[in-house]
């Protein structure tokens, strides 16, 4: 038992902690040491969420959220990925354009939202297109800067064999900059979750975000918890699933998380 | 004649960068005017480059353009610091300590997958309307890139140095002072930059949602009036904000780290 526990501690200890703050949290609600208005507990939470996510009109709100980012995340990896393939080939190009997209990049996208809802409203198209910003910016420079990384020998490499441009694109280039590619897609999935809920906060009918902006309007803390815990879970569910797919896709090295 | 065409030819390929930079952003600039002159977008929806550096003009002019500026800076200052005082020491004992990593553990992966604006709303419960919730969300934004890159930095540092100094009979704390520390210093540093981005993004949420001064509130009130000259003006700002401190810490950066290549 004790070989077994000292193999897991980081799981023991981690669960333990988790486990005394939980029930701690239960017994602040419970004997009223604290307001449960203001922190609410967990056996509320879990009641209130289970109360929501049966509710009729619950399916109709994920399924809002779910398409808007959806569409927005797709639509990001179909432009940027290739932005980033072609800026990263053209040297030209990439120094035309590498600073307008760096400007871009370090302004707070989430700033564009108000003109984003004058011009595409405030229904599904205003949030693609802010899930789509948050999405396209990490790819593409991760891509381009995969592209950049890729070592000049591999290339001469490959070009002494007889490559042909497009072999050494598809043979070389892009296999060479997949961890980039891989880092990028994974920072534009964490930025397009937050666009979601953040346009969805602002102004919206329906969705998660919306229901989150409710919840709090009506200080329904316990239900606010539970779609706060609901959307983590989604994010780390995500990225736990990108994580094992970049895994099998390449066994040859990561690029090492940055921001 | 050649000496100079020579010198020219330098010149050019010194500064190469910054001349196709610069031509990106005057091809933007044209091609936003030209959209508006030309009559195919309604300077109604997207402004145009003369409106938006009139609106800028008046704005400081009225004096709003320094109470907005003053009242986002203030509220970014101080959730900045923050998130230093909290993150960094935090992030040094999490480092440092195993227990310490396997109990915050947990909790920083949950609150880091979580979209931050989610707490809005638990705020504004806390703290009311106002100032406080906008320093308390733009310290949540900013300290996690903070606590990441502190934690990654005391724990990347070369063995050598630790052995080394361990030789040599260094106690723990002379080895967490004068190893540790410096040698993570670059990294915290690029970690405090990236916090600075983040706080910027929640500084401006926070304020669009609910603010009665500050960039974001101008935007956000502006944009729900469609007056989207006086929408673009503060976003000029924010954006030459963002690249002007995004520079300055580079610069910052090299000089920290040039005497330890990390």
């Amino acid at each position: 038992m004790t070989a077994f526990a000292r193999r897991h501690d980081r799981v023991m200890v981690g669960a333990l902690a988790v486990l005394c703050v939980v029930a701690f949290w239960e017994l602040s609600g419970r004997n009223g040491w604290v307001n449960p208005l203001f922190t609410s507990y967990p056996s509320q939470v879990l009641r209130e969420g289970i109360e929501l996510m049966s509710s009729p009109r619950f399916p109709e709100h994920a399924r809002a959220s779910f398409l808007e980012f959806a569409y927005g995340f797709v639509l990001g990896i179909l432009v940027g990925l290739p932005l980033g393939l072609i800026l990263g080939r053209f040297r030209r190009l990439n120094l035309i354009f590498e600073p307008l997209i760096m400007a871009l990049y370090v302004t707070p996208r989430l700033a564009l939202l108000p003109i984003i809802i004058v011009w595409l409203g405030i229904g599904l198209y205003s949030k693609v297109a802010v899930v789509f910003l948050g999405a396209v910016f990490p790819i593409l420079i991760n891509v381009l800067t995969g592209i950049k990384l890729v070592d000049p020998l591999w290339l001469r490499a490959a070009r002494s064999y007889g490559a042909s441009e497009l072999d050494l694109f598809t043979k070389v280039m892009l296999p060479g900059s997949l961890p980039y590619i891989f880092l990028g897609v994974r920072l534009g999935l964490g930025r397009a979750l937050l666009g979601v809920i953040v346009a969805e906060m602002y102004v919206s009918t329906v969705g998660i975000g919306h229901l989150i902006m409710q919840a709090g309007e009506i200080m329904r803390t316990g239900r606010l918890m539970f779609l706060a815990i609901l959307v983590s879970l989604l994010g780390t569910a995500l990225t736990l699933g990108l994580r094992s797919v970049e895994g099998h896709v390449i066994r040859w090295g990561r690029a090492s998380d940055r921001g | 004649m050649m000496l100079r065409y020579i010198a020219l030819k330098r010149l050019f390929l010194r500064s190469q960068n910054l001349i196709y930079g610069f031509l990106g952003f005057v091809m933007v600039l044209v091609a936003w005017d030209l959209l508006t002159r030309t009559g195919l977008v309604d300077p109604f929806f997207i402004s145009s480059p003369g409106r938006t550096w009139n609106a800028l003009l008046d704005e400081v002019g009225r004096g709003t353009m320094m109470k907005d500026l003053a009242a986002t800076a203030g509220s970014f200052g101080a959730g900045l610091a923050i998130a230093i005082v909290i993150g960094v020491p935090l992030a040094l004992l999490t480092a440092w300590f195993k227990y310490i990593e396997y109990v915050v553990d947990p909790f920083f992966w949950f609150l880091y997958n979580v979209p931050k604006l989610a707490f809005y709303p638990l705020f504004i419960i806390w703290l009311g309307l106002g100032t406080p919730t906008i320093v308390a969300l733009t310290a949540l934004f900013a300290v996690f890139p903070i606590f990441a890159n502190t934690f990654t930095g005391v724990r990347e540092v070369n063995p050598l140095f630790l052995i080394a100094a361990r030789s040599f009979g260094a106690h723990q704390w002379q080895l967490f002072a004068r190893v540790v520390l410096p040698a993570a210093a670059p990294v915290i540093l690029a970690g405090v930059r990236l916090g600075i981005g983040r706080g910027m993004v929640g500084v401006i949420i926070a304020e669009m949602f609910g603010a009665t001064a500050g960039l974001g509130f101008r935007m956000n009130y502006s944009a729900s009036l469609l007056r989207t000259s006086e929408y673009f003006a503060p976003l000029v700002v924010v954006v030459a904000l963002g690249l002007l401190i995004d520079q300055l810490l580079r610069v910052v950066e090299r000089k920290v780290g040039r005497w330890n290549q990390t």
